[in-house]
């Protein structure tokens, strides 16, 4: 019996670490979810987190919107309440370019903030390299900032799947 | 008594044939071969062709001035200019019980041939002679007879009703001292050459955008599409006069009738000019210098050296620009053509531009129009710009959007361009005049805007490498 709580206090231990120490080493990035939409269209939905930045972020850049994603003036594209966006021009612009009209809808720092979509035909599993490069634009300084390669969300039907398995496997330990 | 009478019918029949060749022969001698047919508008160079041309089209029919737009030759500019002082003399009619006032200004056709025509219209439904023969039911129409511009004139009428083919349309040389049979020289053009009498007088040319005498004409011009002239209106004669395109007209007549009661368009005249009006609108956007039907491949007279200036009349190397030059109109072909076209310009792009703190705006530009010039290196249009313009700069969080431009300048070397533009826009929603600024060189591009009235810096600064980009094209 103590050998089953000393396990479980070092287990908790260590998780309290690892999320320490993944807040202090936190930086703003952006993050996304994909959904199959059939007849080969995806949904993207992207969020911003914006944890550890230095300034609120009032811009996000999608670098390769119309090489990688094949985005135009005709994509079905979203963004959230206060925000507008520029859609690339295909052979002369690559960027979707979003941006805050108003500083209370910022990404303010250690907030994160969704709403930004477009639909592409592009398979997210064909993503490679730098191919989804984001960047933001800070509010105060109006300069951009490198938030590296959007990260894939599992899906939260993987996400349940995993969190179910994790409590059978904890129910399973504790009675034997 | 069988046989006689299959002689006689014989006979019959040998002379019902012979009859027939005999008079098959005579008729062929009196015909003589078929006239050609009359010349369609793509074919109209000359006056008598011009004439010709309404003569094949409006025979039989109940016309107006306004049906003989369609004999017009395609691809001539159109020049509204409110100048009184003329045999076709502009006008501003105001009245109505909503006192609307309508700008009814003088239409000038300059159609590059080779030769040169060049017929003129009258919007104005009252004055410049009497009756039928009103300026507005006439066409004067001067026509080049050399490379200094001297004209044989003419003055057609198109009177309202049964078509009547015109006669007696051209300036004759008289024996007596006045300005020709049409009096074309008669206090207004001045006289070129020596003809003899009963040959066309010749006139010199009267430059709409220059001056007649004391008065600039210039500020009278409301309108134009003629290659590299600009309408810049101002004090005309005494009166003020203001901007206004063929569209603009024709919805003031439009308006004067339909709705403003009592208004002195309300005449058959007036009901005229309302057709004229509209017969000139669809020519210009469809035939004229930028219409969206192609212009005809150019003739004129050979000429031996390509790409140099030449005679419009004889195809001789010129000394001086001539606005004609030799080309080659098709494999092989060399002939004296104009020098002027149709440009279709665009100018699109854009993306992320940094200021002088690396401060980020972004750009979307996407503008377009047409302009007739002889420099295909040069645009200046202040015509109809369409298109749209929108930036956002992220540290002021100013956005510059629904951009309606006025004016278009570029110059262009290869794929290198400097562009200028001014308009208005909405600014974070306040409606601004602005102006911009775009450049290409190589790689490099640079975007800027103002607000022109206070001159404050709105969005733009230096294209990112790989990030921006502008691309400027021009289609003859």
């Amino acid at each position: 019996m103590r050998d089953r709580r000393r396990t479980l206090g070092t287990l908790l231990g260590a998780l309290a670490l690892l999320l320490a120490g993944a807040r202090a080493g936190a930086t703003p990035m952006v993050t996304y979810s994909v959904t199959d939409l059939g007849l080969g269209v995806y949904q993207y939905d992207l969020i911003v987190c914006n944890d550890g930045g230095s300034e609120d972020l009032a811009g996000l850049n999608i670098l390769h919107g119309d090489s990688v994603f094949g985005l135009d003036g005709s994509s079905s594209i979203g963004a959230p309440p206060d925000w507008l966006y520029f859609e690339p021009v295909p052979g002369l612009i690559d960027d979707l370019n979003y941006f805050s009209l108003n500083p209370n809808a910022d990404v303010e720092i250690g907030q994160m903030v969704g709403g930004f979509s477009f639909q592409s035909a592009t398979d997210p599993n064909s993503l490679s390299g730098n191919e989804f490069a984001v960047e933001g634009i800070g509010a105060d300084s109006g300069t951009q900032i490198d938030l590296g390669i959007a990260m894939l969300m599992p899906e939260p039907r993987a996400l349940l799947l995993l969190a179910a398995g994790a409590a059978l496997l904890t129910v399973w330990r504790f009675r034997r | 008594m069988r046989e006689r009478a299959r002689a006689g019918v014989g006979f019959t029949l040998l002379g019902l044939v012979g009859a027939a060749l005999v008079s098959t022969t005579l008729l062929a001698f009196d015909c003589g071969p078929p006239p050609p047919p009359p010349p369609t508008a793509n074919e109209v160079k000359t006056i008598e062709e011009l004439v010709a041309c309404m003569d094949g089209v409006l025979a039989g029919k109940n016309v107006t001035v306004a049906d003989a737009v369609q004999c017009i030759p395609p691809c001539c500019s159109v020049t509204l200019t409110m100048s009184p002082r003329s045999a076709q003399a502009a006008c501003t009619l105001e009245g109505g019980d909503l006192g609307t006032k309508c700008q009814l200004p003088r239409v000038l056709l300059d159609c590059p041939g080779p030769p040169r025509l060049q017929p003129s219209f009258l919007l104005c439904p009252v004055g410049s002679g009497e009756g039928d023969n009103q300026g507005s039911n006439r066409i004067e129409v001067g026509q080049d007879v050399d490379d200094i511009g001297s004209m044989r004139m003419a003055d057609i009428v198109v009177k309202p009703g049964l078509y009547q083919p015109p006669t007696d349309f051209m300036s004759k040389k008289t024996a007596d001292s006045s300005g020709g049979t049409k009096s074309c020289n008669d206090g207004c053009h001045r006289l070129s050459g020596t003809p003899a009498i009963g040959d066309d007088e010749l006139s010199q040319p009267i430059d709409p955008f220059g001056r007649f005498g004391t008065t600039d004409l210039a500020p009278c011009i409301i309108s134009t599409d003629a290659c590299d002239r600009k309408a810049t209106p101002g004090v005309c004669r005494g009166n003020q006069v203001t901007a206004e395109s063929l569209s603009d007209i024709c919805g003031c007549i439009d308006y004067a009738l339909g709705t403003d009661a009592g208004h002195p368009l309300e005449t058959p005249q007036g009901r005229i000019v309302q057709k004229l009006c509209r017969a000139f609108e669809g020519y210009q956007n469809q035939r004229g210098i930028c219409g969206t039907d192609e212009c005809p491949t150019p003739s004129g007279p050979e000429c031996p050296a390509l790409g140099v200036a030449c005679s419009p009349i004889t195809g001789g190397v010129s000394l001086s620009a001539t606005g004609y030059s030799c080309q080659e109109v098709s494999p092989g072909v060399q002939q004296c053509v104009s020098d002027c076209m149709c440009e279709a310009w665009a100018l699109e792009g854009g993306g992320k531009f940094l200021g002088g703190l690396s401060e980020v705006s972004m750009v979307r530009l996407e503008l377009s129009g047409k302009i007739s010039s002889e420099d295909p290196t040069s645009i200046d249009d202040d015509t109809e710009i369409s298109g749209s313009l929108s930036a956002y700069e992220y540290l002021t969080r100013t956005l510059v959007e629904s951009i309606a431009l006025d004016t278009f300048q570029a110059t262009r070397s290869g794929a290198d361009f400097t562009a200028s533009g001014s308009g208005s826009a909405l600014v974070n929603g306040t409606l601004t005049n602005i102006e911009f600024t775009a450049t290409k060189t190589g790689s490099d591009v640079t975007f800027a805007v103002h607000d022109a009235d206070s001159s404050a810096f709105l969005a733009g600064g230096m294209g990112e490498a790989g990030r921006a980009a502008f691309e400027l094209t021009v289609t003859p």
